[in-house]
């Protein structure tokens, strides 16, 4: 990936040109990391998919049609239709928006809150760090799915709320893995040159820790959304994540399990929907820490 | 090894009191007056009061507190709002069925997950090592209520071979209490299994390019004896440090499960008494959970100990 940006920048080269290389680079890559690439493939063209919804549907997710219930595939309706008539194609589609969308409010909310303290306790060390660190590790020996739910007991049902929870109970790995990142980065040479010119503390972690400490924030993040994303099929599914009308793959995947008497098919379609989409989001944690990482990326 | 052991017992105490202490901040979360929340918007004012009365919300937050740790300590964890029922009582009555599936699902894990890791170590690089890290990546990413559900689906509904929902109790039957709880703790376990794999392999392809492994080859020790002994010895860190997070991973996740199978356990009831604002009871399993996850990381913290006699903390 640096590698092409490399050639970007190459003197000499016109734009095409220096376009056309990153493209084949990219090419080459993609022949060697086939797993990689197809995940990438396959998340682009979910989001394209998410972000075009009513451009490929053509029922609307809530329309019910008692007439056509439990229908098997066909044109109409590429997954057939639910116990209430409605098309479980467009219910798959519009779900995933909510899905996603909710995956990404917790890995936010897990970042907003877990960078910060991680930086805090990283930099300032001592007591304060002690007693912050005691709390993360509390904090991570709760279940997440667990507190998760104790929260929106608290809070109420609703997506909003049960990936707000979830984001608090994935905010811990942020701290950690942030402290240990600081603490690490805290001691070189840079920071070290910073500190002597005179820079003030806030300088110091805005301008050289935070920006040379936050890689592995990227890979967490990738991985933290296939954590987020089951957090938020498994409580929507209990009925304690998105409520009706709306839904979102846990609550279409538990509507047809209660229908599995009926068509046992219909829970393929938002299970194989969750599953391809963590195990994408996993292969692109794994191929962003590979790509990232300093060691392994100059023995290549 | 007894002083040891007390010394790491001593550091659960603060680890234990915070964390009851997060349990019972949860109840502050509530917006608005908790009582309310809890009764509806039309309840009576003797029917608040009562509530205030039962959660000791006339009391200061610390008050509050200190009141319900007293009780806890003493083993007891208040009463439903419900059915005004013991929690302790609830919480001890559905406990077997949940410890049946996370430990049916520990030893699935096990079963499946070291001899797989094993063996793709072993041929690492080559075919079977890439079918086996294939089969655990997918593992690892499989939703395990939409896996439970799937295993009910053929082995339940097209095959007939196992019950679909329920549990028996060990001591009644063990024979129908095996075959409830293994569907259950195969979904549970499988993510366990993949996991373990993964963690396995990774560690012990590390040994095996070790000098004293090669000296054990060169003493002309069983290839066997070198991997089961040897070899997963001295990966035994990583090892234990993964079953006990799949122990805080599977108490969280069968909750899902236990819907999935309809299994009256912990899961269940936290998911049914959240709807039906029985934040006691909500409080009583999270801690209960809580201390259980605590326990299993004290004991994975002595087995370090014991694969590795030179730690010493």
């Amino acid at each position: 990936m640096t590698t092409t940006v490399n050639a970007a920048r190459q003197p000499g080269l016109s734009n095409e040109a220096a376009q056309a290389s990153r493209l084949r680079k990219f090419l080459q890559w993609a022949r060697r990391e086939p797993a990689a690439a197809a995940a990438i493939a396959f998340l682009a063209l979910l989001g394209a998919m998410l972000a075009l919804a009513p451009l490929i549907t053509w029922h609307l997710p809530e329309t019910q049609d008692f007439v056509n219930t439990l229908q098997g595939p066909s044109w109409n309706h590429p997954f057939g239709t639910d116990d209430l008539g409605r098309d479980m194609w467009a219910r798959v589609i519009f779900g995933g928006r909510v899905s996603i969308s909710a995956a990404f409010l917790a890995v936010i909310v897990a970042t907003v809150l877990g960078v910060p303290i991680g930086v805090l306790t990283g930099y300032l060390g001592g007591k304060f760090d002690d007693i912050a660190m005691r709390v993360v590790d509390t904090l991570m020996s709760f279940p997440a799915i667990i507190l998760a739910i104790a929260v929106t007991a608290a809070l109420g049902p609703g997506v909003n709320n049960a990936m707000i929870a979830v984001g608090i109970v994935l905010a811990p790995i942020y701290a950690r893995l942030m402290r240990g990142q600081v603490m690490s980065v805290k001691g070189d040479l840079y920071v070290e040159a910073a500190r002597s010119y005179g820079a003030r503390h806030r300088e110091v972690v805005l301008r050289h820790i935070i920006p040379n400490s936050i890689q592995p924030v990227i890979v967490q993040s990738a991985l933290t959304l296939a954590v987020a994303l089951i957090a938020e099929a498994s409580l929507s599914f209990l009925g304690l994540g998105v409520q009706p009308p709306q839904s979102s793959w846990g609550s279409v995947l538990g509507r047809a399990y209660r229908n599995m008497y009926h068509d046992a098919t219909q829970m393929l379609y938002p299970g194989g929907a969750i599953l391809l989409t963590v195990l994408c989001f996993n292969t692109l944690g794994d191929t962003l820490r590979v790509l990232l990482d300093p060691i392994t990326r100059r023995s290549r | 090894m007894g002083r040891f052991i007390l010394r790491r017992l001593v550091t659960l105490v603060p680890t234990m009191l915070l964390a009851s202490f997060v349990v019972f901040a949860l109840l502050q979360l509530i917006p608005g007056d908790p009582a309310v929340v809890i009764a509806g918007e039309y309840a009576t004012p003797e029917r608040l009061d009562a509530i205030r009365e039962q959660l000791g919300l006339n009391e200061s937050f610390f008050a509050q507190y200190i009141h319900w740790l007293v009780g806890v300590l003493q083993g007891d964890l208040g009463t439903s709002l419900l059915n005004q029922g013991e929690i302790v009582e609830q919480i001890t009555r559905r406990m077997p069925a949940t410890l049946t599936i996370v430990v049916g699902a520990l030893i699935f894990s096990l079963v499946i997950g070291l001899p797989l890791g094993v063996a793709a170590a072993r041929r690492a690089e080559r075919l079977s090592d890439s079918v086996i890290t294939g089969i655990s990546t997918l593992g690892v990413a499989m939703p395990n209520f939409w896996l439970g559900m799937l295993l009910v689906a053929v082995f339940s509904l097209k095959l007939d071979w196992l019950p679909a929902t329920g549990s028996v109790g060990i001591t009644e039957n063990p024979w129908q209490a095996v075959q409830h709880a293994l569907l259950p703790s195969i979904a549970l376990g499988a993510v366990g299994a993949a996991e373990l794999a993964r963690q396995t392999r990774s560690a012990l392809i590390g040994v095996l390019n070790s000098d004293f492994i090669r000296t054990h080859r060169a003493k002309g020790l069983s290839e066997n004896r070198i991997m089961w002994v040897h070899g997963l010895r001295s990966a035994g860190i990583p090892i234990a440090t993964t079953f006990g997070l799949l122990v805080n991973r599977f108490l969280g996740a069968t909750v899902v499960i236990e819907a999935v199978f309809g299994i009256p356990g912990l899961g269940s009831l936290i998911v049914a008494s959240t709807f039906n604002l029985d934040f006691p009871v909500v409080q009583g399993v999270v801690l209960v959970m809580v201390v259980i996850v605590v326990f299993v990381n004290f004991l994975v913290d002595l087995s370090y100990r014991l694969i590795d006699p030179r730690i010493r903390t």
